[in-house]
């Protein structure tokens, strides 16, 4: 409620109906985001798939079918009758490597920026926006 | 009841919707015709569609009067006070049609933010002491035509002609159904607010603070308005439902002629100045809205919006109210089984109600 009175509305996922990301996706995104932003912590709970439904305006099937592939990745954790919980998230560690999977994802990425004639100042800035984004949370004072 | 003021209180049923639609056609707020937005500059052709509505809405409120004022019969009158209203208000909705089609389609963005918290409820709109003065009103009146009703006799006059004189006797009894209808104006408006209380709060991805801001503003008044457009009805609907058994204990003449005129006035007239008091507030708000996220409707589906944005029809979105694109206020999203319920329980129910009423009473 606070927030909605205007005094700094941080937990907001952002939603778009006509982009090419597919809706659940993009849902999933955003409440990975928030953890990974910490603006949602360890067994904090998240709206049913109802109210989140009717939130954003999206069908409930979508909704569920993000917060399946959250617990998935196990960022969530879904108990039947309970609410989606927020799973415990490792701290920034040296030791911990980066898969090889979201390696690959990043090489795609930056193939297909290198491929559609972007700059290399271009994707370095992009990709050092994503690190200040999370690590130093450069946005928290925007909303 | 006298002639003449049979003949006022017709005329004023007919008078208040040329009051309304005058005010409705005159309006210059910039950009917009009829305080719809047109999404471009106010051209001559729409000034002469405003012209047209006004020139109209005189000429029909002249022949209703008229056919009231002259001795042209009752069945003149009457048929003059049902069909006037139905001319002006019918005339005004085909005028906004066309105004709305003429209007440059505003896309709506697809793109809009989501707070992940439970939105301000019912209790953040409403206003305390004016929903307690409508619960006493409606709670006092019931206890004191309880009262009354037990020293009635077992007949009293149920109907008058346009004379004033009883052309029907009914048990008092048959009252209760006026209590009904405050009841259901009551009920009606928590359920209107509720719907405004679950409209969803989509956001802009910049300026959320001020946004948030102006949009709790702009469903408070929409709120406030309704509280004091029903509560005004409900005193006018009070009124004859007490003065007409007080006539008969007291055994006063004329009780229910100035009951009928003053709650013609406050029903007819009434409504009209939480109107013109809280409209142009909403414009303000409604503009503000605008000028940051481009769209009075952010949330909902462009593709949704038909009949030049006066209707909504949106089987992927899940709310059942959505703010209107056109106008001010709310409106359904047709494309729930829900929104159909809603209306036939508030607008078929309650006409087919009165008919049947009217057919028993012949």
């Amino acid at each position: 409620m606070s927030a909605y009175r205007g005094d700094g509305a941080v937990r907001s996922i952002v939603i778009d109906l006509d982009g090419p990301v597919p809706l659940y996706r993009q849902i999933a995104d955003g409440v990975r985001a928030l953890i990974a932003r910490g603006h949602l912590a360890e067994g904090d709970t998240l709206p049913s798939v109802r109210k989140l439904g009717e939130l954003l305006g999206v069908n409930l099937n979508t909704v569920a079918k993000a917060y399946r592939v959250l617990a998935d990745e196990e960022v969530v954790v879904l108990r039947h009758g309970a609410p989606v919980r927020v799973a415990a998230a490792p701290a920034p560690s040296a030791a911990v490597t980066i898969d090889e999977v979201s390696q690959r994802t990043l090489h795609d990425w930056v193939g297909r920026a290198r491929l559609s004639g972007a700059s290399e100042e271009a994707v370095r800035e992009v990709f050092e926006g994503a690190v200040r984004r999370f690590y130093r949370d450069d946005e928290g004072g925007e909303r | 009841m006298s002639e003449w003021m049979v003949t006022a209180t017709l005329a004023l049923t007919i008078l208040t919707t040329a009051i309304l639609v005058e005010w409705i056609a005159r309006a210059r707020h910039p950009g917009t015709l009829f305080f719809l937005r047109l999404g471009r500059e106010r051209v001559a052709s729409d000034d002469a569609r405003a012209t047209r509505l006004r020139i109209g809405n005189a000429v029909i409120t002249a022949l209703g009067i008229a056919a009231v004022a002259l001795p042209l019969g009752e069945h003149a009158a009457l048929a003059a006070v049902l069909v006037c209203p139905l001319l002006q208000t019918g005339w005004l909705i085909a005028e906004i049609v066309g105004a709305a089609k003429s209007a440059v389609p505003e896309k709506v963005p697809g793109r809009y933010a989501v707070l992940l918290e439970d939105p301000p409820g019912v209790r953040d709109y409403v206003s305390v002491p004016l929903q307690l003065a409508h619960v006493l009103l409606v709670l006092v009146a019931a206890a004191v035509f309880a009262w009354i009703v037990g020293r009635l006799p077992a007949e009293i006059p149920a109907h008058y002609d346009l004379h004033g004189n009883v052309d029907r006797y009914a048990s008092p009894h048959e009252l209760w159904s006026l209590g009904a209808i405050a009841l259901f104006d009551l009920v009606l408006l928590w359920f209107i607010v509720w719907a405004i209380a679950r409209e969803r709060w989509a956001l802009p991805e910049h300026e959320q603070a001020r946004y948030t801001a102006l949009q709790l503003d702009r469903r408070r008044i929409m709120v406030r308005m309704l509280e004091w457009i029903m509560l005004l009805v409900n005193v006018a609907m009070v009124l004859v439902w007490l003065v007409i058994p007080l006539e008969v204990l007291l055994g006063v003449e004329g009780l229910v002629g100035g009951a009928v005129i003053a709650t013609v006035i406050l029903a007819t007239v009434g409504p009209i100045v939480p109107m013109i008091v809280f409209v142009p507030r909403l414009l303000k708000v409604r503009d503000a809205l605008v000028a940051i996220a481009g769209t009075e409707v952010l949330g909902t589906r462009d593709a949704g919006w038909r009949w030049g944005g006066l209707i909504y029809y949106a089987p992927e979105d899940p709310a059942l109210f959505v703010p209107r694109k056109v106008g001010i206020g709310q409106t359904l999203n047709m494309a729930r089984p829900s929104a159909w319920i809603f209306l036939v329980a508030v607008v078929v129910l309650p006409i087919a109600i009165s008919l049947g009423a009217i057919a028993l009473a012949q």
